[in-house]
């Protein structure tokens, strides 16, 4: 089990807090696609999010285990707040390979001035194969021309701008750099949202660029050594989705609990019967082993350890244990759990976006196995 | 600099409390937390002391569980704390943690204002600031939902069963603050890692004058069922169900 500091388990409290107090009662408008603006900015004003940054860069320097119990607490209420709650998705990235002059320049803006900014990889015709995409830019002077499209790109409506993968060069080595691609520029165009089975909170759709025009020092990283970094999100992205794995299946399983607890059949009290307590012996289990799993391979990220391998491993068996666990949950309280309002059915459906999000199962295996064939 | 004190209590959290089939209670499952109350009162005080250009100190009586409330307390705003740690408090009745409290008070220099919660969210009581007022002789205001202070004068609005009351006091004083005085923010994570960093004073019995000697003593604590009506009106439209719901309150006598 992980074991917490006392300031740790202070900020773990109060997560819970706003979670019941702020987050709560603002997830039906979440549920219908109004995010509300005002909740990025307290999470900002208590210092979630930025939480793993160097306080230089208006962070707290916590470690990633807090950040993961973190990620529990939101997510056993609401996935789509889980995923930004404490962690501006290019903050960490832009700390390892971003120069100090851009740092200078983006940190105040998206740390101090509540910006925060998405990741643009997956096009048409590149999913999984990160290095397919056909979006290109050209150096054009100071400046690049950036032409093509991303879609799946989550948090369009929270996001000012998104780290976008691009074609700079058709050799074989590399040949992919990465910008930060500010959503205001002209040529930048929001494309079709896509509705979708979960995380409704999120507006996940198409961005387009049409002759965009990105300063040079927009390009983070080394010219045509994108892919690197692109992997580097991914692997922190897979371990935070991992955990929202595990909050969404202890959050269903309590609900379930709560339900079955009360709810009465043949005179008994379901719990009561052996066919479901079986289901919360497996539930449980499950839900223990994944989170001890994230939270191995979160420790080996704060030993500065190579996470590709931990952070596949932890986002396939949470995001299926979180499918497994969910699916059971709806079973448990019979025609409730079919219910909106009684609001177990929101799992069921966040819970599938798990497995196909920031890299499928399968896709994950073969992660898992090539690093292990190493 | 004057010093507000802020007087709170690390009780167990009721939510968390499971009543077992014969009634009794089940704390094993329960853990410590600040009274959801003293939340509001550390706020009270905290907006006090920047009205007098004041510091904050938390002050609590409790065992050795209570030190893990500390950093939160800070966290909430305080400049400093002090701790009585104190076996004694696990059975104190008012009369005992108003007799440490007000030892513990006689350490502290320069303070102006004692603010306590009007009841803890344990057992609401309302017996500590009364006694404690009286023990350190000094004025004490009851249900307070405002306050102001402006120099030596506070005024304090106290909301009463019908009616709301405003009193004026000098100081030095005792307040005794309802929940609804203000909306406790969240402490910040910022604020969770300064606590660390704030000065805790640790005092034992022997440091304090005060009886630790309770008059009253709890036997046994036992849930109190309520009994449900059980009532479902089931026929009609939805403003007949209304209707029929309020003509019921109505012979219940509630409303």
């Amino acid at each position: 089990m992980q074991v917490f500091t006392e300031e740790q388990q202070l900020m773990i409290n109060i997560a819970k807090e706003f979670v019941q107090e702020k987050l709560v009662p603002q997830i039906p408008d979440i549920e219908e696609g109004n995010f509300p603006a005002n909740l990025i900015d307290e999470l900002q004003d208590l210092g979630f999010i930025n939480m793993m940054l160097p306080e230089e860069y208006g962070g707290l320097e916590e470690k990633m285990v807090t950040h993961m119990a973190i990620v529990e607490e939101f997510a056993k209420e609401n996935l789509t707040t889980a995923i930004v709650c404490n962690s501006n998705m290019i903050s960490s990235l832009l700390i390892d390979f971003a120069s100090d002059e851009q740092k200078k320049l983006f940190f105040p803006k998206y740390s101090e001035d509540k910006h925060m900014a998405g990741l643009g990889f997956t096009e048409p015709t590149a999913g999984s194969d990160a290095a397919g995409i056909q979006t290109t830019a050209v150096k054009d002077g100071d400046d690049w021309i950036l032409n093509g499209q991303k879609t799946f790109v989550s948090y369009l409506n929270q996001c000012s701008a998104f780290l976008v993968s691009a074609r700079t060069n058709e050799t074989d080595e590399g040949g992919i750099s990465t910008f930060l691609v500010e959503k205001d520029l002209p040529g930048v165009e929001v494309g079709s949202i896509f509705k979708k089975i979960g995380m409704h909170g999120s507006e996940t759709g198409e961005l387009f660029f049409k002759n965009v025009r990105v300063p040079a020092i927009y390009l983070i990283g080394t010219e045509n050594w994108g892919l690197p970094l692109v992997l580097k999100v991914l692997d922190e992205a897979r371990l935070a989705v991992a955990m929202c794995g595990v909050g969404i299946a202890q959050g269903a399983l309590d609900k379930a609990v709560a339900y079955v607890k009360e709810r009465e059949q043949f005179g008994r009290k379901i719990s009561s019967f052996q066919g479901i307590k079986w289901y919360i012996a497996e539930m449980e289990s499950e839900i223990a082993a994944a989170r001890a799993l994230v939270y191995d391979v979160a420790n080996d990220y704060d030993n500065k350890k190579f996470i590709t391998k931990g952070a596949a491993m932890a986002k396939w068996f949470a995001s299926e244990v979180a499918m497994r666990v969910t699916e059971k949950a709806v079973q448990m309280c019979g025609g409730m759990g079919l219910v909106e309002d009684f609001g177990l059915e929101r799992y069921f459906r966040d819970a599938k976006v798990l497995s196909i999000t920031e890299g499928t199962s399968e896709i994950l295996k073969i992660v898992i196995a090539r690093e292990k064939l190493r | 600099m004057p010093k507000i004190v802020v007087c709170y209590k690390w009780v167990l959290d009721e939510a968390l409390i499971r009543l077992r089939a014969d009634e009794s209670l089940d704390f094993s499952a329960a853990e410590y937390k600040i009274s959801d109350y003293d939340r509001n009162t550390i706020e009270a005080a905290v907006r006090a002391a920047q009205a007098i250009e004041g510091t904050t100190v938390g002050l609590t009586f409790g065992t050795a569980e209570a030190k893990r409330s500390i950093k939160d307390a800070l966290s909430r705003g305080l400049d400093e704390s002090y701790w009585i740690n104190a076996p004694e408090a696990s059975r104190a009745d008012g009369a005992v943690t108003a007799s440490a409290l007000a030892g513990a008070l006689s350490k502290i220099e320069d303070v102006r204002l004692v603010v306590c919660t009007e009841g803890a969210s344990d057992t609401f009581a309302r017996q500590v600031p009364p006694r404690l007022g009286a023990l350190m002789d000094w004025p004490t205001i009851t249900s307070v939902a405002e306050l102001h202070i402006e120099g030596d004068t506070l005024t304090a609005v106290r909301k009463l069963k019908d009616s709301l009351e405003t009193v004026e006091v000098t100081l030095p004083c005792v307040v005794a603050v309802l929940p609804e005085i203000n909306e406790a923010p969240l402490p910040g994570l910022k604020a969770v890692l300064a606590a660390g960093k704030k000065p805790v004073t640790e005092l034992a019995p022997a440091d304090i004058e005060a009886d630790l000697s309770p008059k009253v003593t709890a036997s046994s604590t036992r849930a109190y069922l309520m009994s449900r009506k059980n009532l479902i009106i089931k026929e009609g439209s939805a403003e007949e169900k209304v209707a029929a719901l309020v003509e019921h309150f109505h012979k219940e006598g509630l409303v």
